[in-house]
């Protein structure tokens, strides 16, 4: 295994040197640098010319420059652009920027791609499937710059005018909670009958709930209250349970339960903690969280049910910690929506410049820009995730194991959790870590349209000026994180399959 | 380095050891099956025939109504030809009158007119055609090039076999739109054609990995063995044993190539990295008029309409012709 | 039982840590909860901010590298001088608040400059003799091989002012005539006067004596440290420099930069003028398109995009914003090419195309839709609201009646006369939406009238490979930035040593003609009002007599601000906007 790391390892180096050869000869010849000296006034123009030529070195040949660049690169100076200025420390905010803005859109849209992929898959053929897949290819096709637009004008413009007079139209109302209704009715399974009843109820309950926050004008303060983080947090005992043990059992129920409830009595124990935290304040209070539920689930699972009710109550807590964390953000959404102009969604850039808030008024901050460009990124990913969960799922599904789980008279549950999603989604993590890889490169579309200047801006930059430094800086990182994530995905995949030889 | 075993659209899974047998008995009569057997799956495929339609629609609409170079087309007005601007508002009509429309027709500028007066109908046809024949030039230089280096690769192994994919490695590093856009900036420039060839030329390796996997296997296979043992030439047994039998993989994947080729070219074109004025394309026209959406908004959604048709209805013919060859791999948009 | 008894224990437990969590952090008070504005009880107070598409670079402007117009915006109100562009018209105005200056003489022309006695930098150090002395020695030339400078036009003929440490007057005697010698003084943008005691010190001297002396002396050699620093050491590399290296002569100074995202002005403490309307100023960067829809969402307070009709017509359709349209110097032009091809020896063949250029169609289609009032531009050298204006137009008008309004027919027929007809003309232009559109328009007339227009539209136009460095043109379009200066456009139509690439300057057409030489000296030596108008005439007639070049339209311009925001006043040279940014508040 050393070995064939240690090979793999030394292939990806001469791969990554060879391909930034290809990028730097490329990226010397997209424009000339001294296009916009020669534009300047003529007592300006031979200096700004010198100057520029010196500092580009660009009378020296490609290849000098090349391994000048190169020699420069690996001891982590990556050169001054056409301006003079530091490529590295450009490089770094523009990479933070993307990595902010590409975390929260890939974990978004693993974690929902694939559950609708498995929700999918499992019921088949059905007008859900149908459904589910249609929207998927339109999703897949769209250009991401089209519907940014259209997202910037629709969501952020006209949801910050509705937000002054939070007012959901009954015709509005009535189409979410069809969808929903449909949604629900297409997921659940059994007859008709309980299709129907499914159906009917979830509709009633959207548009029931729609009229009341419509009325209530919960959407220009919004907060959940006490009563529903209760009901969320015990309805995730009960619905985390059910995933990992099913409810035929006390003891992981029992965890589950009371880990929800220690989050209650959290959630008004900790109110003077939570009114300012700091990051620091958070992580330690998730750690804690995570150590509570487990010594919960270790103590009441006992011997034989401790594999079970670790996780239900470990899930269920951090499940209640999160509702909590939600609640705490949208009861600061008035005092930040007010000191935004009552405007939080925001159409361009990362931050409001010098923004001084409480952390949840900066979290919001940045909840308000990243929500346009995260879901762009979700609507156009999501695709790849759904359909091919949906197909890694359905070859599981007709294995000879799964029948043989099914003929032997396992519930539909185990059937599903042990046999096919473990088995299933073994595929999918070598997708996503080569998935991941090209995600960098990726993002500078979505970057172009919201208006962020990050890896994107500064790769078009460079080819705008015909500077090679930072179009090798992008390259650096976004080529690096490709070859990288290859790497890993071939190790990765290498270990997870016995039938792959490691000569 | 091995990655093909990916799993598949399991729903044809049954037809297809049906159709691997045949294949090893005889060639003339189990190829006509094959072909009906796939041809039977395709047009069962709902998706794939409303894709086959819109694909049709599409093309069918932009190159009858403003012709093709020297063949002219029923729609009276050019792309290039500018006049006064009459409110610039679209004239096209769905709704009949007796529902209170103003009846169905096409008006003076079904799509409205841009800042010169010429009729966007016309350009938005002319940027379908570029876009179209930019996707499918991408799509025809990425497959040969892609299957000439997976096939090479797969059967000779050895040092060509390195070298080939250690190039495809390297060509797999570079992100896309950082390759497509130093060429872009570099070629685009000098037209459409030359733009496409060398897109084409950056977008190869997925194809060369899939053939490649592809043809590793089929190389192990009896009839291959057999021809080998006879002392066919290495060419003749890509050509007449090998690439036949690989033929679904490659449709399928210049299939989905094309459609992806359609949004590369648009992004690019968006980022002005791509299709040049006075040329235009669909990408194109969006970053023209970008700024339209509140007050020409018709400038700024018909190009978009245009885009998506074309990418879904492409993705629907690979989706269904995926189904109908059952290739073991699947998608990944980059 | 027992269970339940584990059951409570556990919760306990679970409590206590929870509690001792909390009385950890309870300790931060309830401060920071009125989202920052915190207006103060006196001084100004308030945010306005503005979105600029380019980044800012360098905090010293008066570099060579670091000319751009998005790093003036920025240092506008940061470095201070004795006059700076602004008004309606952008013309010169003096900054009485720095330092009153007065012309003396005109022959030799002298200028008593005398700097404000309560000028200071930010940092408390008088602005005075070693920053006067580090100025003329820069913009002079003196030193070129230490110090980089955008040009030393002027400056260059004038004597080394006389003065000593703590000294604040001086005077800038020229050895010759220089029409534009009050932007010639120490002013704004490149022009601009730079702390000297932060360079001296950075280049390592012990005292400001030491650095006047070095300054005075002949040798460049003890002066390469701080050379360096001068041209490099302000340019901003993802971080502020260190605030002691950037003491501000204005209202603001620059308190914080978040790399490609925003800076942020604070007001002055030191600023002895009037105090700024707002307490800060944020330059937010945002690219041209996304500005009108930041606007609208209350991101920024003030936009001023390059105007395309849509950019346009989305601002005037939005409810809530103000906006101002106008015209800017910067002007649109056809040129011809003298050196090569169909029109270089060919006046009546200039004539005829001049005849098929659409220039009012132009205008109704692509600059109307932004400014209504906009008119067709007859002359190129003076703005519609610049002195002299009014005498190069009624100087022209003979042959702009002639030649210079649309007539295919009259086009046609010329070139039937000079069997002319099908002649291919290729017209070059840079890339973009409003010269594409307009190239097709020429395209078109200019076919009707018998031309075969190649309209050649290219992203490396300018590049010194591209179509107008190496005459690869017939016709070229594009804009020349314009100013209230004469000095600016001198170089345009003067004979050229060698028409090539390096050689040609900005006479991209390479023209030729002495008697405008002869001209364009005689304008550029004149310190009279009156005499450079009258010149400034003839050269325009010349222009068009010769048919050298064809000016088509004034670059459109569009401000526009959110609700309750005051005294925002567009002008229409390069400085842009923030030439008034100290009297910006928002309500």
């Amino acid at each position: 295994m050393l070995v064939f790391i240690a090979r793999r390892l030394f292939v990806s180096i001469w791969v990554f040197l060879a391909a930034s050869v290809l990028v730097f000869i490329l990226s010397t010849n997209v424009r000339d640098p001294l296009a916009e000296a020669r534009q300047l006034p003529e007592t300006a123009r031979e200096s700004a010319i010198r100057v520029i030529t010196e500092r580009m070195h660009l009378e020296d040949p490609v290849l000098v420059r090349y391994f000048r660049w190169l020699s420069d690169a690996v001891t982590g100076n990556l050169g001054v652009n056409r301006q003079g200025l530091d490529v590295n420390a450009r490089l770094e905010t523009a990479f933070s920027a993307t990595l902010q803005l590409i975390t929260g859109a890939t974990v978004l849209a693993i974690i929902i791609g694939i559950t609708i992929g498995v929700i999918s898959a499992l019921r088949q053929y059905s007008a859900l499937d149908q459904t589910v897949t249609f929207i998927a290819f339109v999703c897949f096709s769209l250009p991401l710059f089209w519907v940014g637009t259209l997202l910037k004008q629709f969501l952020a413009l006209d949801f910050n005018d509705w937000l002054a007079d939070p007012v959901i139209s009954p015709l509005f109302i009535g189409g979410i909670a069809l969808i929903t209704g449909l949604f629900c009715g297409g997921v659940v399974v059994g007859d008709r009958r309980s299709r129907i009843t499914a159906f009917v109820s979830s509709t009633a309950a959207m548009a029931i709930l729609l009229s009341v926050l419509s009325a209530t004008e919960w959407f220009s303060d919004p907060s959940l209250g006490p009563i529903v983080v209760a009901l969320t947090a015990i309805g995730g005992a009960i619905g985390f349970t059910t995933l990992v043990s099913g409810l035929e059992w006390k003891p992981p129920l029992q965890a589950a339960l009371i880990a929800a409830a220690v989050g209650i009595v959290a959630y008004f124990a900790l109110d003077p903690v939570l009114d300012d935290p700091q990051l620091l304040t958070i992580v330690l209070l998730l750690l804690v969280t995570v150590g509570i539920c487990f010594a919960i689930g270790w103590f009441l699972g006992g011997d034989l049910y401790r594999r079970n009710a670790i996780p239900a109550a470990v899930l269920t807590g951090v499940f209640t910690g999160a509702v909590i964390f939600v609640d705490r953000m949208l009861s600061s959404f008035q005092s930040y929506s007010a000191s935004v102009n009552n405007r939080p969604i925001s159409t361009v850039g990362a931050e409001t410049p010098n923004y001084e808030g409480t952390f949840w008024e900066s979290g919001l901050d940045s909840f308000g820009h990243l929500a346009l460009p995260t879901l762009a990124l979700v609507l156009i990913s999501l695709a790849t995730y759904t359909r091919y969960t949906r197909a890694s799922m359905l070859e599981v599904m007709n294995q000879d194991y799964v029948r043989t789980g099914r003929a032997k008279g396992l519930s539909e549950r185990a059937v599903v959790t042990r046999h096919v999603l473990r088995n299933g989604l073994i595929p999918i993590t070598t997708l996503i870590a080569y998935d991941i890889g090209t995600i960098v490169g990726g993002a500078v579309v979505t970057e172009q349209v919201f208006g962020w200047s990050a890896m994107g801006s500064m790769l078009f930059d460079g080819i705008r000026e015909g500077d090679p430094m930072p179009i090798m800086a992008f390259y650096v990182v976004s080529g690096g994180a490709i070859v990288l994530f290859n790497m890993v995905a071939d190790i990765a995949y290498a270990f997870l399959d016995p039938r792959i030889r490691l000569s | 380095m091995t990655r093909n075993a990916q799993p598949a659209g399991a729903e044809t899974a049954p037809a297809a050891p049906g159709a691997a047998n045949a294949t090893a008995h005889g060639l003339t009569i189990v190829a006509r099956s094959q072909g009906q057997l796939i041809r039977r799956r395709f047009f069962r495929h709902r998706g794939a025939l409303f894709g086959m339609f819109l694909f049709l629609v599409v093309v069918v609409l932009s190159i009858s109504s403003i012709g093709l170079g020297p063949i002219p087309g029923w729609w009276d007005k050019s792309p290039t030809e500018t006049g006064t601007v009459t409110g610039g508002g679209p004239t096209l009509s769905v709704l009949p009158s007796f529902l209170g429309g103003g009846g169905v027709h096409l008006g003076e500028h079904p799509f409205g007119q841009d800042n010169i007066g010429r009729d966007y109908f016309a350009l938005t046809m002319r940027g379908t055609q570029v876009s179209l024949m930019i996707a499918i030039v991408v799509g025809l230089v990425s497959t040969l090039v892609g299957t000439i280096i997976g096939a090479a690769a797969g059967y000779f192994r050895g040092w060509i076999e390195s070298v080939l994919m250690r190039v495809t490695d390297v060509m797999i590093a570079i992100p896309t739109l950082l390759i497509a856009g130093l060429i872009g900036s570099i070629v685009a420039d000098r037209g459409v054609v030359l733009f496409a060839l060398f897109l084409g030329l950056c977008l190869w390796t997925q194809i060369a990995r899939l053939v490649r996997g592809e043809v590793l296997s089929l190389r192990e296979k009896e009839y291959v063995e057999a021809a080998r043992s006879v002392g066919t030439s290495a060419g003749r047994i890509i050509f007449k044993h090998i690439l036949p039998n690989a033929m679904g993989i490659i449709i399928v994947s210049a299939t989905l190539a094309i459609a992806s080729a359609v949004l590369t070219e648009s992004a690019l074109s968006f980022l002005d990295l791509g299709v040049q004025p006075p040329d235009t394309s669909l990408g194109r026209q969006i970053n023209d008029y970008r700024t339209a959406l509140t007050v020409r908004p018709w400038l700024f959604y018909w190009p978009g309409v245009f885009i998506i048709a074309i990418a879904l209805s492409v993705n629907f013919i690979g989706d269904g012709l995926r189904d109908a060859f059952d290739p073991r791999q699947t998608r990944v948009r980059d | 039982m027992t269970r339940f008894g584990r059951t409570s224990k556990l919760v306990a437990a679970a409590l206590g840590g929870v509690l001792v969590l909390s009385a950890c952090s309870s300790s931060d008070d309830d401060s920071g909860d009125d989202g920052g504005e915190s207006p103060g009880a006196s001084g100004p107070s308030g945010t306005v901010t503005y979105a600029m598409a380019q980044p800012w670079q360098s905090w010293n402007v008066a570099t060579a590298g670091a000319n751009s117009a998005a790093n003036g915006q920025v240092m506008e109100q940061v470095i201070s001088g004795f006059w700076t562009y602004g008004n309606e018209d952008g013309q010169p105005i003096p900054n009485e608040d720095f330092g009153t200056f007065e012309k003396v003489s005109d022959d030799p022309l002298t200028v008593n400059y005398t700097i404000n006695d309560a000028a200071v930098w930010s940092d408390g150090t008088p602005i005075d003799c070693d920053d006067i002395l580090l100025w003329w020695t820069v913009q002079s030339g003196t030193f070129d091989s230490v110090f980089s400078a955008v040009g030393t036009q002027g400056v260059e003929d004038t004597a080394r002012p006389e003065c000593a440490a703590g000294d604040k007057a001086f005077t800038l005697a020229y050895d010759q005539p220089f029409a534009d010698w009050v932007t010639a003084g120490p002013g704004h943008g490149n022009n601009a006067m730079l702390p000297a005691h932060v360079v001296s010190q950075q280049g390592g001297f012990g005292s400001e004596e030491e650095f006047i002396a070095a300054l005075q002396g002949d040798d460049p050699a003890p002066l390469e440290a701080a050379g360096e620093f001068y041209n490099n050491g302000w340019l901003i590399s993802g971080a502020l420099p260190d605030p002691a290296l950037i003491p501000s002569s204005g209202p603001y100074i620059v308190s914080e930069y978040v790399a490609d995202q925003s800076i942020t002005l604070t007001a002055n403490p030191e600023w002895w003028g009037e105090p700024p309307a707002s307490e800060t100023v944020v330059f937010r960067t945002i690219a041209e398109e996304e500005q009108v829809q930041a606007l609208q969402n209350g991101e920024v307070d003030i936009i001023e995009p390059q105007p395309t009709v849509d950019i346009a017509q989305q601002i005037q359709a939005a409810s809530g914003i103000a906006n101002e349209v106008g015209d800017e110097y910067t002007y649109e032009h056809l040129d011809f090419n003298f050196n090569q091809g169909v029109f270089a020896d060919n006046l009546a063949l200039r004539q005829a195309f001049s005849l098929c250029v659409p220039r009012e169609q132009l205008v109704d289609n692509l600059i109307r839709p932004v400014v209504p009032d906009s008119t067709v531009k007859e002359v190129r050298n003076v703005a519609p609201w610049d002195s002299g204006y009014e005498e190069a137009v009624a100087a022209s008008q003979p042959v702009i009646d002639e030649f210079g309004v649309q007539d295919i027919e009259r086009a046609r027929q010329i070139l039937e006369e000079e069997d002319a007809v099908g002649t291919p003309v290729v017209l070059g232009t840079l890339e973009n939406q409003r010269r594409v559109d307009a190239g097709q328009l020429i395209q078109a007339a200019c076919n009707e009238a018998g031309f075969e227009v190649d309209f050649q539209p290219a992203a490396d136009f300018f590049d010194t490979n591209g179509a107008l460095a190496q005459n690869r043109f017939d016709v070229a379009m594009y804009a020349w930035a314009g100013a209230a200066d004469r000095s600016g456009w001198n170089s345009t139509y003067r004979t050229v040593t060698e028409c090539s690439a390096e050689g040609k300057g900005n006479n991209n057409g390479c023209y030729s003609s002495p008697e405008m030489d002869e001209l364009l000296d005689q304008v550029l030596r004149t310190s009279v009002e009156e005499e450079a108008i009258e010149l400034t005439s003839q050269i325009e007639l010349l222009l068009w007599e010769d048919m050298v070049t064809i000016p088509l339209y004034q670059h459109p311009g569009i401000t526009a601000w959110g609700q309750g925001v005051e005294n925002v006043i567009p002008n229409p040279s390069q400085n842009g906007i923030a030439w008034n940014a100290d009297q910006w508040s928002k309500s």
